[in-house]
């Protein structure tokens, strides 16, 4: 008798690893200084002053929660696409910041670290592409068209 | 047949545990910060930190009449091309240092510089005034109002 390795969950599995990875090393240094994470939210000019703080305070646990609830079957749906949005998100304002020439510190992975370039946004476009392969219907648990 | 997403409860459950877990953190955790900062005021409050003077609107647009300061916009090139004060030279904060060369001879016979950018929610200004001071320029003043400011005040303007 032969194993059947089913690939497609396999890929699935490594998927959410490397998202539940990604985003929970991405929100334990915000969560470790909201005031640093704030200023960073601060210098990508895109958000209202009375906006900063919230947001700096709410996207690290959105982030923590969604990449943990990747591993829970009733709720990775959910959480697959809160990535996906917060991807689309934080790919838009870096980008528009990008095309306008505003050289920032991507603040993705908490205060510090370079000037964001291109490859924040090929990084991004990878995780999205994960994202899309999570929430891709599996092909088994289609259901069955009628007379097939 | 009322039958919900699945998936959108699921994402608003998430969505909702995450606010009362950051709502929470911020009211018993040890990092707490103020709901809404004071963001208006954190430009001059770096500068009073950084010791970088601040320049009113009027008093900036009289030095640029009367020809006492030279004037440098940190913002984007675009920005800039778009609408800049007169006579002003584009200097970004991101290339501060590799266009020192161009402009620091300018700075040698000691003239009052002013440094603005877009305004209250920009910084870039203010990370060049520090790179100027670094660099010896003792005359210096950053119009934290920035360009904002100086087309709320109808100043003049030019555009490339």
């Amino acid at each position: 008798m032969s194993v059947r390795v089913k690939w497609p969950a396999v890929g699935r599995a490594a998927a959410r690893l490397i998202l539940a990875a990604v985003f929970i090393a991405a929100a334990l240094p915000k969560l470790a200084a909201p005031a640093d994470f704030a200023v960073s939210v601060y210098r990508y000019q895109v958000l209202p002053a009375g906006a900063i703080n919230l947001a700096a305070l709410y996207l690290p646990w959105l982030e923590l929660l969604a990449a943990a609830a990747l591993f829970l079957p009733r709720w990775r749906d959910g959480a697959a696409r809160i990535l996906l949005a917060l991807l689309l998100v934080f790919t838009a304002a870096l980008g528009f910041n990008l095309a306008r020439g505003l050289r920032l510190a991507c603040g993705c992975f908490g205060a510090g670290g370079g000037a964001a370039d291109g490859w924040n946004l090929l990084r991004n476009a990878g995780l999205m592409v994960l994202c899309m392969a999570l929430l891709w219907p599996a092909r088994g648990a289609a259901p069955s068209q009628p007379g097939s | 047949m009322n039958r919900a997403i699945p998936w959108a409860r699921q994402a608003a459950g998430l969505a909702l545990c995450a606010a009362t877990l950051a709502a929470a953190a911020n009211v018993w955790g040890p990092r707490r910060i103020p709901w809404r900062g004071d963001w208006e005021h954190f430009l001059e409050e770096q500068a009073r930190r950084a010791g970088i003077a601040l320049i009113g609107l009027t008093d900036a647009r009289d030095a640029l009449e009367r020809k006492e300061a030279i004037f440098f916009d940190a913002r984007p090139a675009a920005d800039f091309a778009a609408g800049h004060l007169p006579g002003a030279f584009s200097w970004t904060a991101a290339a501060a240092v590799a266009r020192a060369p161009e402009f620091l001879p300018l700075l040698m016979s000691d003239p009052s510089v002013v440094v603005y950018c877009a305004g209250l929610d920009c910084d870039e200004a203010l990370l060049l005034a520090v790179f100027l001071k670094n660099a010896g320029v003792k005359s210096l003043w950053l119009m934290a109002e920035g360009i904002a400011g100086w087309r709320r005040m109808k100043f003049p303007e030019a555009r490339e």
